[in-house]
């Protein structure tokens, strides 16, 4: 996913605030790469930028269009996880839509809980649910921003091993985090972004599935994305 | 359980204050023209039922009240749909919503009963005053709907139509339905005033009229209770359907969405 010249301001009533100007990152297909940076610094409003949800100036080239796990689950109160996932579905042939959210609630571990109402579900159930719609929309580029922001830690760790799986048959990933630990454990790339594009770019060797995120590798890493993120450099 | 209990306990409580309030001024009073004992109330509200004419004027009043609403509810959700797509729409609605609000019921009864027969002229009341209630409630309901969730089904490319029959009308039906109940029994009500006024053939407001004139106060409050008690049916009945409805959609959902895996 290449994206040149953004740009992309809020009108406000002291004027006008500026998120990015002349904004220009590469994200490589295929991988899944998260996406840090300062508070404020434009994190979600790149991925609602990507989903076109805001209006923007420049050019962002990706594959169609992506799907979107929000912050907030974003369920729909009045249908079960079932009808949830099977709504967002444009498929008109009834058994491939049914084979489909089968097959994202098999993955996301929520086989049972089909039928079953947003209200009637935990938090982790919820953020399942959202995950395993954006799955079995079938896109290509998959954006997710702070899914797991709201989750205690324990949680959070059993969520991840979902999110691996899901992955592991997603194209191409962009997911905003502010959380080493999820980035580490998820990601092939981290990219640390500024006002003009990405500042930071580091790969991770390691498979997902059998990486050690308190091993040397992921310690180093880990050291220097702290570094910086404090500092602004990093030495 | 126990907070039911609670609160069945201070109904039927609040009931007995008000009878004992009753029963007092009553005797106080010892005057049957002033104020009938609730005994004698009671009794004739027995004999008003086992008149004829007593259904025929309950099946009016409520054959006209159902009109009334539903047309004010139909007229309602239009301009409220158009208010909601276009802001000029709801600019160019506001001085007519305002002004039939705030125009008082009396006035717009009087005005009526020059403009339109007799037998018409409770429903056209009833409109006047329900519709700019009713649009109010529409509009305020679809313009608090989950916009997040609106934005969701964007970037998955939902269809319009099938967000607005699938998301949008159940949402906003949820929200607006204990203010559209509160509406429906507050307009048989107003129909019943209506039909006082405009004298209308088979009509509790007509009874009321005519009981008024002969100063046979029992049978006044006997019919007062009857339209008190229509308009505490009405709610009651479409809110039991209306629970019924929805457990039954859940139930639906639930099993179809069970069955499908």
């Amino acid at each position: 996913m290449v994206v040149k010249n953004l740009r992309k301001a809020y009108k406000t009533e002291a004027g006008e605030t500026v998120v990015f100007n002349d904004f220009n990152a590469e994200f490589a297909d295929g991988k899944v790469t998260a996406i840090m940076g300062g508070s404020g610094i434009g994190k979600t409003t790149l991925l609602n930028c990507v989903a076109k949800l805001t209006e923007y100036e420049g050019e962002i080239e990706c594959y169609g269009n992506p799907a979107y796990v929000f912050q907030d689950d974003r369920l729909i109160p009045g249908k079960t996880v079932f009808e949830n996932i099977e709504f967002v579905l444009p498929l008109s042939d009834k058994e491939e839509k049914k084979k489909r959210v089968k097959n994202a609630l098999e993955i996301t571990e929520l086989t049972f809980e089909a039928g079953k109402y947003p209200q009637e579900l935990s938090g982790g159930q919820k953020k399942r649910v959202s995950l395993a719609r954006a799955f079995a929309s079938g896109r290509e580029l998959m954006l997710l921003d702070e899914p797991l922001s709201s989750l205690d830690i324990g949680l959070k760790f059993r969520i991840f091993e979902v999110m691996k799986r899901l992955f592991a048959s997603q194209k191409s990933v962009l997911m905003v985090t502010h959380d080493v630990d999820e980035a580490l454990t998820l990601a092939n790339e981290i990219v640390i972004i500024g006002k003009s594009g990405a500042e930071y770019r580091k790969t991770i060797s390691s498979d997902v599935f059998e990486r050690d995120i308190v091993g040397e590798e992921c310690n180093l890493i880990r050291k220097e994305i702290i570094g910086y993120l404090k500092n602004g450099t990093s030495d | 359980m126990k907070k039911s209990i609670e609160s069945s306990v201070a109904i039927v409580g609040g009931v007995a204050a008000i009878i004992v309030i009753w029963c007092v001024a009553a005797f106080a009073l010892n005057d049957e023209m002033m104020m009938p004992a609730p005994s004698a109330v009671a009794k004739e509200f027995i004999a008003v039922f086992g008149e004829k004419s007593t259904y025929k004027s309950i099946i009016g009043t409520l054959w006209r009240s159902t009109i009334s609403f539903f047309v004010a509810f139909a007229a309602a959700v239009l301009f409220a749909l158009a208010a909601n797509v276009s802001s000029f729409c709801e600019k160019l609605f506001y001085p007519l919503v305002a002004l039939v609000r705030v125009v008082p019921a009396m006035s717009v009864i009087f005005l009526c009963l020059v403009w339109v027969k007799a037998d018409n002229s409770p429903i056209v009341i009833s409109f006047i005053v329900v519709f700019p209630m009713t649009y109010s409630a529409v509009l305020n309901a679809m313009k608090k709907r989950n916009k997040k969730v609106a934005e969701m089904l964007k970037v998955y490319g939902v269809k319009p139509m099938k967000v607005f029959f699938g998301v949008t009308l159940p949402e906003v039906f949820d929200r607006l339905f204990p203010e559209l109940v509160s509406v429906l029994a507050y307009n048989v009500k107003l129909t019943v005033s209506g039909e006082a006024i405009a004298y209308t053939k088979f009509s509790v407001g007509r009874e009321m009229s005519r009981a008024n004139a002969l100063n046979d106060m029992t049978r006044l409050m006997a019919l007062t209770l009857i339209a008190v008690l229509l308009s505490v049916v009405i709610e009651l009945v479409v809110r039991a359907v209306y629970i019924l409805i929805k457990r039954r959609l859940r139930e639906h959902g639930r099993k179809k969405s069970t069955q499908s895996i």
